[in-house]
């Protein structure tokens, strides 16, 4: 992407539809400022739309002046490009995230994996704990059933040493 | 017996009678022959000796003394069969109780072999349902062993097989109330890390 390094998501910023919100803010605002700018003196000004905590974000982590033309068209090109090509993640939790949570994982995501990732965040309450991870075309069982499966031979030992359940010839 | 005894009696009176009309002939035959008067005379007086003897009075106490004899020889034999049907009573009852005795000891000893035969019979069936339930209860004993270990393993064959759901199960049952998503944000972000190249790999192949 061209916008690669001059462009960035606020960490406020999680799921596509937020993409898709901030981008009617900004198409609102645009427009709202160039009716502005037709209108001539003593003319009623249109109202100023109000705007949400994660475009205030967004413009404060680009560092964008909106009421600059050409640093109004840039940030309009590029969200309607991390709109149509921003990856996105799937993953379900076993309980509605916090903030807090989000932010830390966004982080994460944005620092490792890619800037313009968002998430879609679903719930799973039978995972217990961890998470579930699902891209484009693959799936990733990240929970704690998972983790135990993967530590089966040792979980096996350690009840069989603990003698809760005894060991059986032939059992797999 | 008392029968023998009368014709013994009246056997010994008719030889009697018999032996003194022999004699009297044989003495007028012996008499007969010196002189017909003198036989004449002879045998008038003898028939009136013999009519003297034989008369009524004769004849009638001849009859009373063998009626007297006759009485005593029938109350003698009365006696005597009396006397011999009291013994034959006797011995009838004797020989009843006995044919009795021996009949009914006979029988109570069929009856008692009877009965212990039946008693054998009954203690050999017992025996034998009682070694067959033995036999059944050892084989439905070893039958009820090998299920309860067949049973075992497969509880505990599926119990390790499914392990993971079960510890997982209880886990959720036990504290899934107190896990915290922030506090699972280290563990997530590890397993993300651990997974980042493919997660990388299949956005940038991403439809």
């Amino acid at each position: 992407m061209a916008h690669e390094r001059t462009f960035k998501l606020p960490l406020s910023i999680v799921s596509p539809g937020d993409l898709r919100r901030i981008k009617r803010e900004v198409d609102e605002l645009c427009d709202t400022l160039l009716q502005m700018e037709l209108r001539e003196g003593g003319q009623k000004q249109p109202k100023m739309p109000k705007t949400s905590r994660q475009l205030d974000d967004l413009i404060e982590v680009n560092k964008a002046n909106l009421l600059v033309k050409d640093e109004r068209e840039a940030l309009v090109k590029a969200l309607n490009e991390i709109v149509d090509k921003s990856p996105v993640l799937h993953m379900s939790f076993s309980a509605e995230p916090s903030t807090k949570f989000l932010d830390k994982l966004i982080f994460y995501i944005r620092d490792s994996i890619s800037p313009y990732a968002v998430v879609t965040v679903g719930l799973a309450p039978s995972i217990g704990a961890g998470c579930m991870v699902r891209t484009a075309n693959k799936f990733f069982d990240l929970s704690l059933k998972q983790t135990l499966i993967g530590h089966r031979a040792e979980l096996i030992k350690e009840l069989d040493t603990s003698g809760i359940v005894k060991p059986v010839e032939g059992a797999s | 017996m008392t029968i023998w005894w009368l014709l013994l009696i009246l056997g010994s009176l008719g030889a009697a009678g018999i032996g003194f009309i022999w004699l009297i002939v044989h003495v007028s035959r012996m008499s007969g022959g010196k002189s017909s008067n003198l036989n004449d005379s002879i045998e008038a007086a003898a028939r009136e000796d013999v009519e003297h003897i034989f008369n009524d009075d004769f004849r009638e106490e001849l009859r009373n003394r063998g009626r007297l004899n006759f009485e005593n020889i029938i109350n003698e034999n009365a006696m005597f069969l009396q006397q011999d049907l009291r013994l034959t009573i006797a011995q009838i009852n004797d020989y009843m109780k006995g044919e009795i005795t021996t009949k009914l000891q006979a029988e109570f000893e069929k009856y008692e072999q009877g009965i212990n035969d039946a008693k054998q019979l009954a203690v050999e069936s017992l025996q034998k349902t009682n070694q067959a339930i033995d036999e059944e209860r050892k084989k439905l004993s070893e039958q009820i062993q090998a299920d309860i270990e067949a049973t075992k393993r497969l509880l505990i064959e599926r119990f390790e097989n499914n392990m993971t759901e079960i510890v997982n199960h209880y886990l959720l049952a036990a504290i899934g109330d107190q896990i915290d998503l922030n506090d699972q944000i280290d563990f997530i972000l590890a397993d993300l890390e651990a997974n980042k190249t493919a997660i990388i790999e299949d956005l940038k192949n991403g439809a």
